[in-house]
């Protein structure tokens, strides 16, 4: 079923290579079973089925009055047993992960999920990584994003093979379009592959890809107190790029302040600053990516 | 919004558990939130309410359980109850003392109803 909608297909996830036509059409969203029964108008649209917020006491008539229709009230052929479960929600992704990772290791690819808010520069930092480290290193690059191919067609000009994945209304990349977007790629044995995930801080950080490891990224224009207010995501990256450090000298922004945020949340957690504009930084950027490989 | 996916998770996981029991419909489903848990219970009610429409948890009363944080220290082995997230071990000061409870996204339970 569809990660991002109630819609029961994925056929709304897009994934697309620069260039290459649009696989599939454009699934605008009907939902046929939302409108089961309801006294819908003609041309009645999605966003209505969102005005009906239950309170609890709705839930409670809602659920009763399922009740009253049920046959069991009528007659004595239905039972009801108690199963018990105690079942983890995220394991079917996490499973997936699993799969991805082995494929990876086995394959022998270093995974990189790039994550920050929107704007902190993962698209600008690729770019630059991509075209200083062409001769030294094999990169492919699945980007993650809403809507547009723009950030895929900038990777393609930087000189890497690139995969698209719209999300359409999904705000973050799980395990199986990871999983689906990689058949497509196809990226070496030996080579990296970097995922730069929807622009948001908050809910990329509860699926695993199957990443070798999570990089999160802050511009110094945004509040040096981010990790703590989205302590997730600095929890389970193993290093932070401190990007747009050329900006430093015009913003209010304490390096030290950060990291003091982040490493109350995550002592582990690694630190970089860097310019994606001056190139500020990304010798140790580098040494960190080719130390994976050593690791 | 990644609660509508975990909330699309949750209907897949309990229908696969109810056809699997030979159920005609779930009547109740008990969900445990870790207080840790990156989930908003706000934000999963809501979107509960979208993904069950036409599944077999449609009519299903949908409870939800917080589970609280507990850490347990690796260092001096205390155990106890964070006062707030990421805070140090109070006996030894060991920074990173580990969560034992507060991340859990379950489902605890189902009840199923069966046609005889
Ligand atoms: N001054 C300065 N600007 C930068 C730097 N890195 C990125 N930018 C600018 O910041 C803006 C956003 O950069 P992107 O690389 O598109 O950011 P992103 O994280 O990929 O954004 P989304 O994909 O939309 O989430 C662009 O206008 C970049 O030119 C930097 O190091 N310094
Ligand atoms: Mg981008
Ligand atoms: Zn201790």
């Amino acid at each position: 079923m569809c990660g991002t909608c109630g819609c029961g297909e994925d056929s709304h996830i897009i994934y697309r290579k620069p260039g290459a036509p649009e696989k599939g059409h454009l699934h605008y969203h009907v939902h046929p079973h939302e409108h089961d029964g309801s006294e819908h108008e003609h041309g009645h649209h999605h966003h209505h089925d969102h005005d009906h917020v239950h309170s609890h006491e709705d839930e409670h008539v809602h659920s009763e009055h399922a009740h009253s229709h049920h046959p069991a009230h009528h007659d004595h052929s239905h039972e009801t047993s108690t199963i018990r479960l105690e079942r983890n929600i995220m394991a079917k992704n996490d499973m997936m992960a699993e799969r991805n990772r082995g494929y990876f290791e086995a394959l022998n690819i270093t995974v990189l999920n790039l994550v920050s808010s929107p704007g902190s520069g993962k698209t600008s930092v690729l770019e630059r990584t991509l075209k200083e480290l062409a001769g030294s290193l094999d990169a492919f690059v699945i980007e993650g994003d809403q809507q547009t191919m723009l950030d895929a067609e900038r990777i393609k000009a930087a000189g890497a093979p690139v995969i698209q994945i719209n999300t359409g209304n999904g705000c973050h990349l799980d395990a199986l379009m990871v999983n689906k977007a990689v058949k497509q790629l196809e990226p070496k044995k030996g080579s990296y592959l970097f995922i730069e995930n929807v622009g948001n801080l908050v809910c990329p950080s509860l699926f695993d890809l199957g990443e070798s490891k999570r990089v999160v990224i802050i511009s110094v224009t945004e509040g040096a107190d981010k990790p703590s207010k989205y302590p997730t995501m600095f929890e389970t990256a193993q290093l932070c790029l401190i990007n747009k450090s050329d900006l430093l000298p015009y913003v209010d922004f304490s390096i030290e302040e950060v990291k003091e945020h982040a490493l109350r949340i995550n002592p582990k957690l690694s630190f970089i600053v860097v310019s994606a504009r001056s190139g500020e930084g990304f010798e140790l950027w580098y040494d960190w990516l080719k130390g994976l490989r050593n690791a | 919004m990644h609660e509508l996916s975990i909330a699309l998770s949750i209907v897949d996981l309990v229908t696969t558990e109810a056809l699997a029991n030979g159920a005609s419909s779930v009547s109740r489903v008990e969900i445990g939130l870790g207080n840790h848990s990156g989930v908003i219970r706000e934000a999963l009610e809501f979107a509960m309410e979208e993904a069950v429409k036409s599944t077999l948890l449609e009519h299903a009363v949908i409870e939800y359980v917080s589970i609280e944080a507990q850490s347990c220290c690796q260092e001096c082995g205390l155990n106890f109850t964070p006062e707030g997230l990421y805070l140090p071990c109070p006996d030894c000061g060991n920074p990173m003392p580990e969560l034992i409870h507060g991340k859990e996204l379950i489902v605890k339970s189902i009840d199923i109803e069966t046609t005889k």
